[in-house]
């Protein structure tokens, strides 16, 4: 394979990892991205049609006019946002450069734009398929490099491009394989260790992927419908530690969002919300609730997917809240949320589960009992099924759960929602539909409770989700988002979720590589992207405790102390030998491998005027043929064969003077060389046209 | 380093004075005596072969003794004799003209195999052994000799053996004709016998062992034995070099670095010297030894094989 070939194969293997990485980060759509991927492979035949593209004049350039001009109209008017626009550019002036290459230049230029494609992927792509596109890069980066130096330095040289390059094949791979592995293992461990003082944000697209209802202010029921047919991952919940036993067996677990006080008839709302800012403790922590003792602390490391919504998910009760931000919003009804939440999202909350018993806490004030016991002029029914169900029940708790029981048992759950009647929504759900989703069933207990003088309240949150074992984490979609009901019993808000939903386990048993890759993406999430400086003071002190922990534990030194002395002296002194011999015997190798630098290049400027020293020749023999060729080379080519000999075959190396006297010769060689590099036969080997 | 330079300088000049117009063939001879070896000189008659020597043994102030060698010579007209002395009732031995620093063989195959083989322990041990008694040459110690190749009337041809004892062989050949015109006036060319000497023995001593120190890089002795491996490959040489050869290669260049004023080897001095120091040690397959007759000689061969091997870059 001519090292033509190679490099070429190169920059078409960058070309496509570039589109990959257009494409992971959902700059360019999935067929937009094979179209582009063909068309780049087709260049490598196009030969022809450049020729005749080439033939008629200007015709290249108008092209290149017509794109710019479509360009600007599409970045100004139609693109979604300026980087999709400046993504669609880069492809366009990419396969341009690949299909009208001419000289090895080029190709770099292809190189260079496959670099810029990974740029702007870079802040949307937080996926682990990233790492792998960049690793491809960085392998065929360096490969490329090497290529493309070797073909611009035989251009140089010689006039036959396509000579083959002895050790091009193997040698050269694993030399850019060790190139990569080495800038890879470099920049992988200043990453780790320097220090993270943020996030970079980069708004350039600012819209988001997408927008959830169900989680506003104002819900109107059946909002939740749509959502809860899209399987998108809404986040990932980590159970860090196992202090509560296995967290897929814990009851009842769920991820509550935002509580509803009113209802209208038609729609949830929050009618007068009294919301505070927290803000952040000395320690960076918030604390929002008091440990009760009445039930299990789960901690629970949140990955928030945006998905539109500034509202932080946690399980009921949340006591202690570790985010990122430095104020926090609270709600009196307990919900939390923070400011700018466009990003991806990681926080830590420490919440205290419900246990079922029951305690005895004080009873709302009026005024807030009348805000949980709001109702709109309610027909009788809903009124007298409420006093039926409940007929014979003693207390509040044992009241809520009964309808809790006869909604959930008595009643279908559905997602085809429709609106037959005009009847109030809960009316309708209730006595003739008797099917709806969890908004329904939650919005019916509420309001039934409410009939009862029960305070009560709609909370929307999801599911517990899918657990994932390798990662120890719930996988959260966002068709697991779910409605049920806080009722305030016995001193106490408690849950009461009446949706058959649930109570039944979500999906089948999920593929396990499924499973495991998502884990994968979490680690990459958890310890590349969201990697900040608290963790790597953590890493630091963890190395630290380790380190001490390791000399505490290794007293078998001293073992060291009882062998002999003056064979541990031996040892050393042999180490310490073998190490200046292996060093002296590879500085000799180095300094006499490879013919000195400056000499070389002397020859390659020599080279471009057909001058080339013969096998048999020496360098004085050849520099009588170049003063005999090319008189005014004589003098500094001496100069330069009397330094190359001395470095070559002497003993003392050059002085500084000699060096710098060197450096001025080759440059005097050049200047000498160049009024003759006009010679067409020079010109010609200068630059090869490309195939 | 300097000191040498300078010395091997004024040498030169001292026997350039007598052999007008060839100051390749001079240093030669020069570095003949710097690399402690024999020189056999070889040209047509009356270019200078007895002028050469003469002028590089009178320039240094040392022993020297001429043998015109004749057909009729016996070895021990060379080496010497034991004589019995009757007063001391004894042999005792009376060393020829070999006992001295330097030997003027003038026209060597002019004598019998016999009588040439009688200089072989001489020239390589620096001895002489007659008689169960071996008796050491004085140092420094050099043989100039000096033959006619086209003269094969009453010649008997150096065995090969003795060939390999020389160094270098020289050919002086024809001086330029201006050079020419200058000997023909006779002016300013002074005789070799009036020479004066410029070097003491000390001096050529310390020559001759600052030529030992001269540094050789790994790839010139590379380079010298593939120049000697490619003289043993050849077709055309049925008798290659000799290892003997290749370090009389390598010393001869030491001594041409030093007169160069290195005190390191380069590859011109190994290839400027191949052919002086080698042609006289191959056989050539088929040679009239005469290139006019269309033959090959061995000094074309080695030539041609000095010009195709690659020198180390």
């Amino acid at each position: 394979m001519s090292h033509f070939v190679a490099l070429r194969l190169a920059t078409l293997l960058l070309a496509c990892d570039g589109l990959a990485a257009l494409e992971l980060a959902g700059l360019v759509s999935d067929a937009g991205t094979v179209a582009a991927a063909l068309a780049a492979l087709a260049t490598w035949w196009n030969e022809p049609l450049r020729d005749r593209v080439n033939a008629v004049p200007g015709l290249a350039r108008g092209f290149v006019l017509v794109a710019a001009l479509a360009s600007a109209v599409d970045l100004g008017y139609l693109a979604a946002s300026m980087l999709d626009g400046l993504a669609r550019l880069l492809l366009f002036l990419l396969l341009y450069r690949l299909a009208m290459r001419n000289a090895v230049r080029d190709l770099r230029d292809v190189a260079f734009l496959a670099f810029f494609m990974l740029v702007a992927a870079a802040p949307f792509t937080f996926g682990v398929g990233y790492l792998f596109v960049f690793l491809v890069f960085l392998v065929a980066g360096t490969w490329m490099l090497m290529l493309y130096h070797i073909a611009v330095e035989s251009e140089r040289a010689t006039a036959r491009p396509d000579a083959p390059v002895a050790g091009l094949g193997r040698d050269l791979l694993g030399l850019s394989l060790g190139a990569s592995v080495a800038t890879l293992a470099i920049t992988g461990a200043l990453f780790f260790v320097i220090p993270r003082i943020g996030q970079a944000a980069l708004t350039l697209r600012t819209h988001t992927p997408r927008m959830v209802t169900g989680f506003s202010e104002r819900v109107e029921l059946g909002s939740f419908g749509q959502i809860e047919t899209d399987g998108a991952i809404a986040m990932r919940v980590r159970i860090p530690e196992q202090a509560v036993g296995e967290p897929d067996r814990l009851p009842g677990l769920r991820w509550r969002g935002v509580a509803l006080d009113t209802y209208d008839g038609r729609a949830w709302s929050v009618a007068r919300r009294e919301r505070s800012e927290l803000w952040r403790s000395p320690t960076g922590e918030f604390e929002l609730g008091r440990f009760q003792a009445m039930g299990p602390v789960l901690i629970q490391e949140v990955y928030l997917e945006p998905f539109g919504t500034d509202i932080l998910f946690a399980a009921p009760r949340l006591l202690h809240l570790s985010v990122r931000a430095n104020a926090i919003v609270v709600d009196d009804a307990g919900g939390v949320s923070v400011q700018n939440a466009a990003a991806r999202f990681r926080y830590i909350a420490q919440s205290e589960l419900e246990s079922g018993a029951s305690w005895s806490g004080e009873p709302l004030d009026g005024e807030t009992r009348a805000r949980f016991l709001q109702l709109p002029p309610l027909s009788a029914a809903v009124r007298a099924l409420a006093r039926e169900v409940t007929a014979g029940t003693r207390g509040a708790r044992e009241a809520a759960a009964v309808l809790t029981a006869h909604l959930s048992g008595r009643y279908r759950y559905s997602l085809a929602l429709r609106r037959t009647t005009t009847l109030d929504p809960v009316e309708e759900f209730l006595f003739v539909q008797r099917s709806g989703n969890c908004e329904y069933f939650a919005a019916a207990l509420a309001v039934m409770l409410r009939s009862l003088d029960i305070p009560a309240r709609v909370v929307n949150g999801f599911q517990r989700g899918e657990w994932n074992p390798y990662g120890r984490y719930f996988i959260v979609r966002l068709l697991d988002a779910h409605s049920w009901v806080e009722a305030y019993v016995d001193g106490a808000w408690a849950t009461f979720d009446p949706s058959p939903r649930g109570s039944v386990e979500p999906g089948g048993p999920p593929a396990a590589v499924a499973l495991y890759l998502d884990a994968l993406r979490v680690r990459w999430y958890r310890y590349v992207v969201g990697w900040s400086l608290q963790d790597q003071v953590l890493a630091a002190v963890r190395l630290h405790q380790a380190a001490l922990a390791w000399r505490l534990s290794a007293p078998d030194l001293r073992a060291w102390r009882a062998l002999p002395r003056g064979l541990v002296m031996l040892a050393a002194l042999v180490a310490l030998l073998a190490v200046l011999l292996a060093s002296r015997r590879r500085g000799a190798a180095d300094a006499r491998a490879a013919l000195p630098t400056f000499y070389a290049r002397a020859l390659r400027t020599l080279a471009r005027r057909g001058l080339r020293p013969g096998d048999g020749e020496t360098a004085r023999e050849f520099a009588q043929r170049v003063e005999a060729a090319v008189p005014p080379c004589a003098e500094p080519l001496a100069r330069l064969t009397t330094a190359y000999e001395q470095v070559r075959f002497g003993i003392r190396p050059l002085t500084t003077e000699e060096a710098t006297m060197i450096e001025r010769s080759v440059l005097e060689l050049r200047s000498r060389v160049a009024p003759f590099s006009g010679h067409p036969r020079s010109a010609a080997a200068s630059r090869p046209p490309l195939q | 380093m300097g000191r040498a330079l300078e010395l091997i300088r004024r040498l030169e000049t001292n026997v350039g004075r007598a052999l007008v117009g060839k100051p390749e063939v001079v240093r030669l001879a020069v570095i003949g005596l710097v690399a402690r070896g024999h020189l056999l000189i070889e040209d047509v008659p009356g270019v200078g072969k007895t002028t050469l020597a003469a002028a590089l043994a009178r320039s240094i102030g040392a022993g020297f003794q001429r043998i015109q060698f004749t057909s009729d010579m016996l070895p021990s007209d060379i080496l010497g004799v034991s004589v019995w002395q009757p007063e001391r009732s004894a042999f005792v031995f009376k060393p020829g003209p070999l006992f001295t620093n330097i030997v003027l063989a003038d026209e060597i195959n002019r004598t019998t195999p016999k009588t040439q083989s009688s200089l072989l322990e001489a020239m390589n041990e620096t001895q002489v052994s007659l008689d169960h008694s071996t008796y050491q040459l004085p140092r420094p110690f050099m043989v100039l000799a000096t033959q006619n190749p086209l003269e094969y009337e009453g010649t008997h041809p150096l065995p090969e053996s003795q060939l390999d004892r020389f160094l270098l062989r020289i050919r002086i050949g024809y001086p330029a004709s201006g050079d020419e015109k200058t000997i023909l006036r006779g002016t300013g060319v002074p005789s070799a016998d009036a020479l004066v000497p410029v070097l003491g023995v000390e001096e050529v001593l310390h020559l001759q062992a600052e030529a030992e120190r001269v540094h050789a890089e790994e790839p010139i002795l590379d380079y010298v034995m593939t120049l000697v491996a490619a003289t043993r490959a050849s077709p055309l040489l049925p008798l290659g070099v000799s290892p003997r050869g290749a370090l009389a290669l390598l010393r001869a260049a030491r001594a041409w670095a030093l007169a160069d004023g290195r005190d390191y080897l380069v590859p011109d001095d190994v290839k400027t010297l191949a052919v002086p120091a080698l042609a006289h040690r191959v056989l050539v397959r088929g040679a009239t030894g005469r290139p006019r007759d269309g033959g090959v000689d061995a000094e074309s061969v080695i030539r041609a094989i000095a010009h195709e091997v690659p020198v180390p870059r």
